[in-house]
């Protein structure tokens, strides 16, 4: 059946997966609805709905849910459960149509494929097509080429940051020159980072302040060697890209300092942000946790930002 | 005279400073904003101008959550957070400080300091149980002025255990605490332990407190709170002279580089200004916006996030 309506909220993982779900399905012959990017409605929805004391990204996702539900024929909330054999994704994340089903009522369909390379191995893209090309009645195999060959587009808005922030760091020299912008490297998860309404504008708060955020998305063997310096290899999925940043970080001299975007109610984020603090910042550079929740006020963000700079200056009278 | 003119605005108190090129204290006031800083800051300089006479401004900083909105009436050189301008005024009075404890009316901080620069910081503003507001709200419940609650909780010989963790549950606890039987001393007692107990829990998570402590803001004015802290932590806390109005020395020390100030004189802070404010209705982020009106004209807008009503007009 084609021409269905597919509504993805725009929410956790949409954040990493953006670029691949829109292009899959749409080479299906689906029409694809994402709803708009989160404002103070979209969040106050989401707390409205939450029946249990979520964190703040699962509850600004379910406002996603409630603003898309009415408008669409399926939602798209897959479960992710692991994308590697060796780590899990967020207890909450592997629960989530669960958690959409259990806060609303009035659903429309909801595909919500297992992603599980733990358990299913090579298979994995292949469980993870077979109930989405039974929703949409398209032939498996179709679906199952379709997805793989799409499933590398990512996302773009972290994409399009990491690569502008590979070009300011190359710009910028290897040298610290009183003259160049301050560089401050961001770690989080693209959730957060990326939804402009939770972080409170965080990039364009720092560019304001005349210096540049800088993002970047380790690669493999990068996350191999951030992981020998730790005592235990980091089995959340996300976390280990945040430890490995702020390990990159951490090391590179172009840095002038590092903040660290968490969500307060997010566990595994204590996790990495004791490890990033404990154990990674050897040579003791300017380090910030930033940690945000629904009553994160723009002005309290903003002064800690601007203090952070202010830190890193050495600003005195 | 020339002097530099230091201005915090906060959401419960407006604090205005004059300092001489040394940074000595000329004059100072300290008001509440009661919803209208504005209004604050124009009483002020009125006082100002009768108390201290004719003076040249040379420069001047703002700071607190109101520091932008302070911007747009006085016209200022410094536009400075909070943090760093606590910051400067403890460095400047005590060189060899190491740690910061504010605690002002809505939010709470500890810097960190090493060798006369801030190395770390944290700060806390949604959750009142920490700060001054919480303490007012618990002095004027059990029938006493802010200003009794240290002499009260000073004459207290075992100090209630209060459960603190947020301001509704410390405030039913106090009740059930009364109720029981304990008397009103050990119970303010138990109230500034818990407080600090807050304070330390939300603020000093792996940060080290270490000696010369310096303890300001307005909440410094309570001996009960600067006692327990010393007992939690075995370390004197030592409270400057001008504990209440550290911030605007702060920004006030900060503006002493000003070339040419951006100061506007005293005119327009006598003036008839307004704040008004409206929801946007053209995306749905729905901003509200806030502006300072003089008569019908818009002097200053603020609070959209696109930026499309915020530049200055005027
Ligand atoms: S001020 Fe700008 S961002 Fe805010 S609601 Fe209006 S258009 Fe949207």
């Amino acid at each position: 059946m084609k021409n269905q309506r597919i509504g993805i909220p725009r929410g956790l993982l949409y954040y990493s997966y953006a670029e691949s779900w829109k292009l899959f399905f749409r080479e299906l012959g689906c029409e694809v609805i994402i709803s708009p990017e989160t404002h103070a409605d979209i969040l106050r929805e989401g707390i409205r709905h939450a029946t249990g004391d979520f964190c703040l990204p699962v509850k600004t996702f379910l406002g996603h849910v409630a603003l898309l539900k009415d408008s669409v024929d399926l939602l798209f909330i897959p479960r992710y459960v692991s994308v590697e054999r060796e780590s899990f994704m967020c207890p909450k994340m592997i629960g989530l149509p669960d958690v959409v089903r259990a806060c609303f009522t009035n659903l429309p369909g909801i595909v919500d494929p297992v992603f599980h390379v733990k358990q299913f191995g090579d298979k994995a893209i292949h469980e993870f097509t077979k109930p989405i090309a039974k929703a949409i009645s398209l032939p498996h195999p179709d679906v199952y080429t379709l997805f793989k060959k799409n499933m590398n587009s990512g996302a773009e808005i972290s994409g399009e940051q990491h690569r502008l922030s590979e070009r300011l760091l190359s710009e910028g020299g290897t040298i610290l020159s009183s003259h160049r912008k301050m560089n401050i490297g961001i770690v989080g998860r693209p959730y957060l980072l990326f939804d402009r309404h939770l972080s409170k504008n965080l990039f364009n708060c720092i560019r304001d302040l005349n210096a540049n955020p800088i993002f970047i998305k380790p690669a493999e063997p990068d996350i191999r060697e951030a992981m020998a310096v730790i005592p235990k290899w980091v089995y959340w999925d996300m976390g280990k890209e945040v430890v490995t940043s702020a390990h990159q970080f951490f090391k590179d001299d172009r840095i002038d300092g590092v903040i660290n975007v968490c969500s307060s109610t997010c566990g595994p984020d204590s996790f990495t942000g004791d490890l990033i603090r404990k154990r990674l910042n050897q040579r003791n550079k300017p380090y910030m946790a930033l940690s945000i929740d629904e009553h994160a006020s723009d002005v309290g963000i903003q002064t800690r930002i601007e203090a952070f700079i202010d830190m890193i200056s050495k600003v005195t009278a | 005279m020339e002097a530099y003119l230091g201005i915090d605005v906060g959401s419960v108190t407006t604090k205005v400073v004059l300092i001489d090129r040394h940074g000595n204290v000329l004059w100072n006031s300290y008001n509440k904003t009661m919803g209208q800083p504005i209004k604050a800051i124009q009483s002020a300089f009125s006082v100002l101008r009768r108390d201290v006479g004719d003076i040249e401004i040379r420069g001047v900083g703002t700071t607190g959550s109101g520091r932008k909105l302070a911007d747009y009436i006085v016209g200022a050189d410094q536009i400075k957070n909070e943090i760093t301008a606590h910051a400067v005024s403890a460095i400047h009075l005590i060189p060899n400080v190491r740690t910061i404890v504010e605690i002002g009316g809505q939010d709470s901080k500890l810097i960190l300091i090493r060798n006369g620069v801030v190395v770390d910081f944290s700060m806390n503003t949604v959750c009142a149980a920490g700060t001054g507001s919480f303490l007012e709200h618990q002095a004027t419940r059990l029938g006493m002025a802010i200003e009794e609650l240290g002499n009260y909780a000073l004459a207290a010989s075992s100090p209630a255990r209060i459960a603190g963790r947020c301001t509704v549950f410390a405030e039913s606890d106090m009740i059930h605490k009364q109720q029981m039987g304990h008397n009103l001393e050990d119970i303010v007692a138990g109230l500034c332990d818990a407080l600090v107990r807050n304070y330390l829990n939300n603020l000093s998570r792996g940060k080290e407190i270490s000696d010369p402590v310096i303890f300001q803001g307005g909440v410094a004015a309570n001996p009960g709170i600067k006692a327990s802290f010393e007992r939690e932590l075995g370390k004197e806390f030592i409270v400057p002279h001008y504990y209440p109005i550290m911030g605007a020395i702060g920004a006030a020390l900060l503006s002493r580089n000003t070339k040419h100030t951006r100061f506007r004189g005293w005119s327009l802070s006598e003036k008839q200004l307004s704040t008004s404010s409206f929801y946007c209705s053209d995306c749905p982020n729905a901003c509200g916006v806030m502006q300072i009106n003089d008569c019908d004209a818009v002097i200053a807008r603020w609070g959209d996030t696109c930026g499309k009503w915020g530049r200055r007009e005027g």
